[in-house]
């Protein structure tokens, strides 16, 4: 019962803090102040570690939303998430003209979706095996 | 196509957060769909997920509120209390839901239905709130400390109920047993 609790108030205590730390990081910029910068940053990064931490549990365990994991599974979604996450290090990195703070959220998105794609991916495989492995006893 | 007892056409049942996002499945911590199995995993992962999150983010809050000292900004002050304020709302939230059910750690329970910690903690609120209106302490310190109060006043609340549903439940329990 606690842990049905628990999860409930994770996903939205999850959305709040992400929203939370992207606001921050825009105050942070807003500021000019590099330790506030760099503890909103670090925030962000901390959701998208704990979010692929949850998907990559879940996924093993072929428990994955199996609508959520059939989108994501999708090849478009991982080039989708590797070419967002090329343009913004490059404009960052070798343009030159992009705030840091506007690079952090793309990359963080970045990543979430080519996390999502290799964690639905195998969500799929697990349940293939399962299936499998379930008509093989018959 | 009729509603009949052989065709029954079922309910399409969606939780708020489901329809909050639009639809059955539209992110990763969706339950839609699920069987009772899949849902016993989610919860048990997304539940010890979720203490070790809540702590992480808890200390970052604790930094936003030692980088409002450092930088000595308001805004970063007001954000860093924020921050420290959602927690504590959690926190309390999910104490209140477990305790409404019972289920609180016994221990815990036991430990934080005790009258001295209501007595100090207000105590503790109230030397801070002074501390605050008279200036004496740091802003960032004094805010820490009420909101702690807070947390600790919340927490005795919800450990004295949790004692008193686990007793209903038991008196409940000799009752039906006697009969």
């Amino acid at each position: 019962m606690s842990r049905e609790v628990g999860f409930r108030l994770f996903r939205t205590f999850f959305w709040i803090i992400y929203l939370f730390s992207a606001f921050m990081l825009m105050a942070a910029a807003a500021l000019e102040s590099v330790p506030f910068t760099a503890i909103s940053a670090g925030l962000m990064a901390l959701c998208t570690v704990f979010y692929l931490i949850y998907a990559a549990r879940i996924s093993s365990k072929g428990a994955l939303n199996r609508k959520f994991a059939e989108s994501m599974s999708k090849k478009y979604v991982m080039f989708f998430g590797i070419f967002m996450l090329v343009v913004w290090l490059f404009k960052f990195l070798v343009k030159k003209g992009t705030n840091f703070e506007v690079v952090a959220i793309w990359a963080n998105i970045a990543v979430m979706y080519i996390g999502n794609y290799f964690c639905s991916k195998r969500n799929m495989k697990v349940l293939e095996k399962m299936l499998k492995d379930d008509s093989g006893e018959e | 196509m009729e509603n009949n007892e052989y065709n029954v056409i079922e309910k399409e049942q969606r939780d708020t957060y489901d329809k909050f996002f639009g639809g059955r499945g539209n992110n990763i911590f969706s339950e839609s769909g699920f069987d009772e199995m899949q849902k016993a995993r989610n919860y048990e992962i997304g539940f010890r997920i979720f203490r070790v999150f809540f702590w992480a983010v808890y200390f970052m809050a604790t930094a936003v509120m030692a980088a409002a000292i450092a930088v000595k900004s308001t805004l970063v002050l007001v954000i860093g209390s924020a921050f420290m304020a959602v927690c504590d709302l959690f926190y309390l939230l999910y104490a209140a839901k477990v305790s409404s059910l019972g289920v609180m750690n016994l221990d815990f329970a036991k430990r934080m239905s005790q009258k001295s910690i209501l007595i100090v903690y207000i105590f503790v609120g109230v030397v801070w709130i002074m501390n605050l209106f008279l200036g004496s302490a740091t802003a960032a310190a004094a805010i820490m400390m009420i909101l702690l109060s807070i947390l600790y006043i919340g927490l005795y609340i919800c450990a004295k109920r949790n004692m008193k549903v686990l007793e209903k439940m038991l008196k409940d329990d000799s009752d039906s047993g006697e009969k």
